[in-house]
């Protein structure tokens, strides 16, 4: 975690406009193949596992967070809003339609997202996680990560304008192994 | 004219007080000039705002035509009715084109709204994001202050070597594709 935290490994990027913080953070696969297994009873074998990883292995994931500049503390669904019917327009917005807003550029390909879910609106946090998982275009394609790619966010809620995120696919690579204890 | 004589007093001021302090604290200050006006339209962030807004434009658009072809559609109709002396009818279709009419009217007012709002936040979205950028390069560069100046030009005068224009667009279209 620490790893993927650090900007300098390049799986990290933000940008700060007008106020509002837009970070968005590539989740490796081991990653979410470790929280997919880690509660399974009994443990995964070497077997299962690779099952798991196989699943993940044509997709990419991310974790989109809007939220307030740095040492302010502001709630992001708040902004802008000034009655209640406003801030449920808001919540609807980032509830069910942020994957309208977001895409990822790989070699000249467009992907939309298969996923884009708000993770939770209950939380006393003044930032918001939006989960956002994009697939390979078809069966056939061997691997998404054929490229560096871009993460574009157009900002319809806080008026940041549209906003790119450029990742290294050397960076993923680099990424450690996490060493997975199977039940054998 | 009220507007532009505001503008140079206030310039003026901005100008008096960067003298005023730097013979007060005998530090040289550096400050540079930027021609907003210039950047606006080579900046990428502006070029790709532009082709979504008309993306939505021509989606809006092509709704927009799909009525007034219905509407078309239905005027030959009532002309047949009428070479055909087809009263009941007539007066169905009739009915029917007033109804449509109204509909693409009130949409084409619609579109019209939206548009206006489109392009508002569209404009206010990359204002934002230079206005950033500006804070950002100045930071980078050591700059104390950075004058922006707008089509609606400033009576300043400007040495060549302060105006970083062309470095900031540089600057800001990196920053935008994400680098």
């Amino acid at each position: 975690m620490r790893f993927m935290a650090n900007e300098d490994n390049g799986l990290v990027k933000h940008k700060t406009t007008d106020g509002i913080r837009i970070r968005v953070k590539y989740l490796p696969i081991d990653y979410l193949v470790y929280n997919n297994i880690k509660n399974e009873e009994p443990a995964l074998d070497k077997k299962g596992v690779d099952s798991v990883k196989k699943s993940y292995k044509n997709s990419l994931t991310f974790v989109l967070t809007l939220g307030p500049e740095e040492g302010k503390h502001f709630d992001i669904t708040r902004v802008g809003v000034s009655n209640y019917e406003e801030f449920a327009q808001r919540i609807e917005e980032m509830s069910f339609h942020m994957h309208e807003y977001i895409s990822l550029t790989i070699n000249d390909l467009k992907y939309k997202p298969q996923l884009a879910q708000l993770e939770s609106i209950n939380t006393v946090e003044p930032s918001k996680n939006i989960i956002v998982v994009f697939d390979a275009l078809d069966d056939n394609e061997e691997s998404i990560l054929t490229d560096d790619f871009t993460f574009t966010y157009i900002d319809e809620l806080f008026y940041t304008g549209i906003n790119n995120f450029k990742f290294n696919k050397s960076d993923v690579l680099a990424l450690p192994t996490l060493n997975m204890l199977t039940h054998n | 004219m009220k507007n532009t004589g505001n503008i140079a007093l206030i310039i003026s001021l901005i100008v008096a007080t960067v003298l005023i302090y730097q013979s007060t604290t005998g530090r040289h200050k550096k400050i540079a000039v930027l021609q907003l006006h210039d950047v606006i339209y080579d900046f990428q962030g502006m070029k790709d705002a532009t082709e979504k807004y008309t993306e939505k434009m021509n989606q809006w658009s092509k709704q927009s035509n799909t009525l007034e072809d219905g509407l078309k559609e239905l005027i030959q109709e009532i002309k047949l009715d009428s070479i055909n002396n087809d009263q009941e009818k007539l007066q169905k279709d009739y009915q029917v084109f007033l109804l449509k009419r109204q509909t693409f009217f009130d949409y084409k007012q619609k579109v019209e709204q939206m548009a206006a709002e489109e392009d508002n936040k569209m404009t206010i979205g990359v204002m934002n994001q230079l206005r950033s950028y500006i804070k950002d390069f100045a930071e980078q560069e050591y700059y104390d202050a950075i004058i922006v100046e707008t089509e609606q030009k400033a009576m300043t005068y400007v040495n060549e070597a302060t105006d970083v224009t062309s470095a900031f667009l540089g600057y800001a279209n990196e920053k935008y594709i994400g680098e």
